[in-house]
């Protein structure tokens, strides 16, 4: 399998002199092309700086950080912004959708960005918009939209460059139970059918559940981790419940 | 204790501090934090009170009173332009103010839920803004004093006077002192008003407002070619209007006015219906839009341009009159120094009174002789020139017109001998005629009458018509025209009147001199209507130097009125266009910062924020300055049609200088903004 991401001993602080905060702690890992990979910690683990990092939003202290075999640390910033558009996706918790433009314009913004000719934009946004079952919301405006269906307008966003990472922060955050359950199935067939590989954080163990791997964060280090392997969804759920518990007992049940 | 940076102990600030911090303690720690957000307003403050303080100083100080005859009606003529400019001023920095108030809608709605009153609030909001005003009208002031210099500079350049340094009056700085509290309290009614009526949640998320798309973009599209079609039409028309009229020297100018109005009502309705379906052309081209950022910053511009369109079409009318005031002062002082030249040849014109005028004066002037004597008494005269004026009491060209046939009303012949002697000197050729007459008339209707058709029959011998010479002198100023016929045709006509003109010294004119010379020319003469008696002084030499100046003081107030509507017109279009691309600063970060997660680059990012920004400032902006081309060419073929197209040079110069000082002063505005909204949006 293709390594798609590696951290090796990444560390970041936040403030000077005498105020100073650990956010990470010599974190290292690797994530492996479709893998389906959660992050959970309670708060102040360090979950969003870690997505952060990975994300070149922000940069690390020490450390190195690889995407396929690509060290980002030393990249400049024009550097950054075209591995951002072409290796990456990301998914927001308030869905990140830009309000002025459509479902459909907000979807290829990135093809746009990448200058994409239109033949191929068209194909894209109509494979992209089918897989996500969101075909017929393309000329609507991200308000005329639920908010399970504006996430889904996210995932198509954040997967129709067919990147090498999709980020998701707390992607269920603002969606009820219902929506939550949809869109999880959702990233399971983006993960299993369109083959993206998918880096989430999250606080709710259901929600890691639909994971194949699963990081515990705790004071910036890697306290535990787990793989779903041939387990059902419930075993993988009970397993969370059971770190979680022994990790400080911070997780949505 | 805490223990600083250099390793010495420090006080610790006591909680007590804050809670007995002076409201205006609090207000000047708030000013010193936001002030990228309010140096716009500052700016705008300070450049409206140096206008108001150069206006007040010419208003009330000494100078104007002591270099013009007429000052009584400049100051108050001034005076009324002060007052309109005080009314846009006020609503502007209302608006102004309440663009600020509304920046930091959230940081006053967590106060509010903090505990905090609203009169606490205002204070506060007060209390920075009196800060800010204050030091504008400090800034304002000192740049004034420069101002009122250049201002009257210009005045005294206009009044042909020599320029000294103007004293300052502090009149005028209690004034605008007073102008500019007053302004500010009017402001602060409305922020008062704002602040007691506003919800907290209002407050607290009024921002996440979604700004709605445009609706129906095409018909607005359609709408569009439509107003500007109704723009070129009438700008089209109110030519033509113009040439009719001074062609048929028509005084019905209701044409002319119905096209200044259909222009104005098409310039607002072309920004509105612009600003809500141009933007819809270039989203339709998907290629274009694909590219980069474009779908991005389209959306955005349909956006704002959009739920801004009224204000937009409204800035773009003020802007055109600041650009079509200006330049029309600058037309007309260029062509009043060109119609003194041509109306008055010479210093000193005589015109007597014309038997079988209707509207007969009574009174007894001084004879020629007398008149004469008088004048060498007050000044030294160079050169003397006299003609005379005939009549055979015949109507043969009179009776062309319709409203002359049938009056009392007869031709005047004049010798071509008389015409060369008064002409030449001017530097224009003699002319010699043969059997040949000509026609010189003063107005453009009579100068395009067809003569042809006449064939003047004066003792026993035929004249034909041939065309009048080019000379751009009048020598009469109360004929429709004159014919100029050969010496021996007039063997047989009555000497109707004696014309005399005078050249003086240049070496000894004397501005007193010469008024006192009208001054001991002048009658008094009364005239007798529906058995009322009414009396008048008249003088029946025409002084050029007496009518330059009333004509130079009228049109000084005209220039600088002018300048001063257009700068604070300018200034206030482009403080509004800045208060409002900022206000949407906080809506326009998040999703820069989306864009920036997405892939954009800082320079894209740059790129995209610029013609976002750009577009929005130059929609209002652009045709208004390009009107400076079309008042310019108007300008032009209505001068060549009064003789006077030796001025297009300075017309397309004025027009030129007018568009690149317009030009400058939105580039300084626009990169102000752009820079504060780049800080703030990319960072």
């Amino acid at each position: 399998m293709e390594q798609i991401l590696c951290l090796k001993n990444v560390t970041k602080y936040y403030g000077f002199g005498s105020v100073v905060t650990k956010a990470l702690d010599g974190i290292t890992f690797d994530v492996e092309a479709g893998e389906f990979t959660a992050i959970m910690g309670a708060s102040g683990s360090g979950k969003s700086t870690l997505l952060n990092v990975i994300s070149t939003i922000d940069k690390v202290s020490s450390g190195e950080i690889l995407v396929r075999g690509k060290l980002l640390n030393k990249k400049k910033e024009k550097e950054l912004s075209v591995f951002r558009r072409d290796e990456l996706g990301f998914i927001f918790q308030d869905y990140n959708l830009l309000d002025t433009l459509t479902i459909g314009e907000n979807i290829v913004l990135p093809l746009n960005l990448r200058r994409s000719g239109v033949r191929e934009t068209k194909m894209e946004l109509r494979r992209a918009a089918e897989a996500l079952g969101i075909a017929n919301q393309l000329e609507k405006f991200p308000y005329e939209l639920s908010g399970g269906q504006r996430q889904r307008a996210a995932c198509a966003r954040a997967v129709i460059t067919n990147p090498a990472l999709v980020l998701a922060d707390e992607p269920t955050g603002a969606l009820d139970s219902g929506n939550s359950k949809l869109l999880m199935q959702t990233f399971q067939m983006m993960n299993e059918t369109l083959g993206s590989t998918i880096l989430m954080v999250t606080h709710d163990a259901v929600v890691g559940s639909y994971a194949g791997r699963v990081l515990f964060l705790k004071d910036g280090k890697i306290w535990s981790e787990i793989y779903k392997g041939g387990r059902s969804r419930q075993e993988m759920y009970r397993e969370i419940l059971s770190v979680t518990a022994a990790l400080g007992g911070e997780a949505d049940v | 204790m805490y223990r600083k940076k250099d390793g010495r102990d420090g006080e610790v600030q006591k909680t007590d501090d804050y809670a007995s911090m002076p409201y205006w303690k609090l207000a000047l720690r708030n000013v010193k934090r936001q002030m990228r957000s309010y140096l716009i307003y500052f700016m705008t403050v300070a450049f409206t009170v140096a206008f108001l303080f150069a206006m007040n100083n010419i208003i009330y100080g000494n100078e104007l009173q002591e270099k013009a005859k007429s000052s009584e009606n400049l100051t108050s003529l001034l005076q009324g332009l002060t007052v309109f400019i005080s009314f846009v001023v006020a609503f502007v920095l209302s608006y102004a103010t309440s663009f600020m108030l509304r920046l930091r809608k959230r940081e006053f709605g967590t106060y509010l839920t903090l505990g905090m009153t609203r009169r606490d609030i205002l204070k506060i909001f007060l209390g920075e803004t009196v800060l800010i005003c204050m030091a504008a009208l400090g800034a304002g002031i000192f740049l004034g004093l420069f101002v009122y210099q250049f201002f009257m500079a210009v005045m005294m350049k206009l009044l042909d006077v020599t320029f000294t340094f103007s004293a300052y009056s502090m009149q005028g700085l209690a004034g605008t002192v007073a102008l500019v509290a007053g302004l500010f309290l009017v402001s602060a009614a409305g922020s008062a008003v704002y602040l007691k009526r506003v919800r907290i949640y209002s407050l607290l998320h009024g921002e996440k407002k979604v700004e709605r798309t445009v609706r129906h973009p095409f018909f607005w599209a359609l709408l569009t070619l439509l107003f500007l079609a109704g723009l070129l039409y009438s700008g089209f028309q109110f030519y033509e209007g113009m040439r009719c009229a001074m062609e048929t020297a028509s005084s019905d100018l209701s044409g002319v006015v119905g096209c200044i109005g259909i222009f104005a009502i098409s310039l607002v309705m072309f920004h509105i219906a612009f600003a809500r379906g141009g933007i819809s052309f270039l989203q339709r081209s998907r290629r274009f839009a694909a590219r980069g950022t474009n779908t991005f910053v389209l959306r955005q511009l349909s956006a704002s341009l959009g739920s801004n369109s009224v204000m937009l079409g409204l800035l773009a009318s003020l802007l055109a009159f600041a650009v079509v005031g200006a330049n029309l002062s600058f037309i007309q002082k260029g062509t009043e120094e060109e119609a003194l030249r041509r109306d008055f040849p010479y210093d000193i014109l005589y015109t007597g009174q014309l038997e079988g005028d209707s509207f007969v004066q009574h009174g007894e002037g001084p004879s020629i002789e007398e008149a004469e004597q008088l004048i060498r008494k007050y000044v030294d005269v160079r050169e003397k020139h006299s003609y005379t004026l005939y009549t055979d009491g015949k109507q043969n060209f009179y009776r062309y017109v319709d409203w002359a046939a049938g009056t009392s009303l007869h031709d005047s012949y004049m010798t071509v001998s008389d015409f060369n002697a008064y002409v030449t000197p001017l530097g224009c050729e003699p002319i010699e005629l043969d059997h040949e007459f000509f026609v010189l008339a003063n107005d453009v209707s009579w100068k395009q009458m067809d003569w042809s058709k006449i064939e003047l029959v004066l003792n026993g011998e035929t004249y034909r018509w041939t065309q009048a010479p080019q000379q751009k002198y009048r020598i009469f100023n109360y004929l429709l025209c004159v014919v100029v016929v050969p010496d021996e045709a007039v063997r047989a006509m009555t000497a109707e009147q004696e014309i005399v003109s005078y050249e003086l010294e240049p070496d000894t004119f004397d501005r007193s001199a010469i008024d006192a010379a009208e001054q001991a020319l002048t009658y008094q003469v009364y005239t007798e209507y529906m058995g009322e008696r009414f009396e008048e002084p008249r003088c029946d030499y025409f002084f050029r130097e007496s009518s330059k100046q009333e004509r130079n003081e009228q049109i000084a107030v005209f220039v600088v009125g002018a300048l001063y509507l257009a700068a604070v017109f300018l200034l206030m279009a482009m403080a509004i266009l800045a208060l409002k691309t900022l206000s949407q600063i906080g809506e326009d970060r998040k999703r820069y910062q989306i864009l920036m997660r997405l892939g954009a680059g800082r320079r894209e990012q740059s790129r995209a924020l610029f013609w976002q920004t750009f577009t929005f400032f130059l929609v209002p902006f652009l045709i208004p300055v390009i009107l400076c081309i079309p008042t310019a060419l108007i300008g032009a073929r209505l001068l060549d049609l009064c003789d006077m197209g030796n001025l297009t040079g300075m017309l397309y110069t004025v027009a030129g200088s007018i568009a690149g000082v317009m030009t400058i002063v939105y580039v300084l505005y626009y990169l102000a903004t752009y820079l504060i909204a780049k800080r703030e949006v990319i960072g």
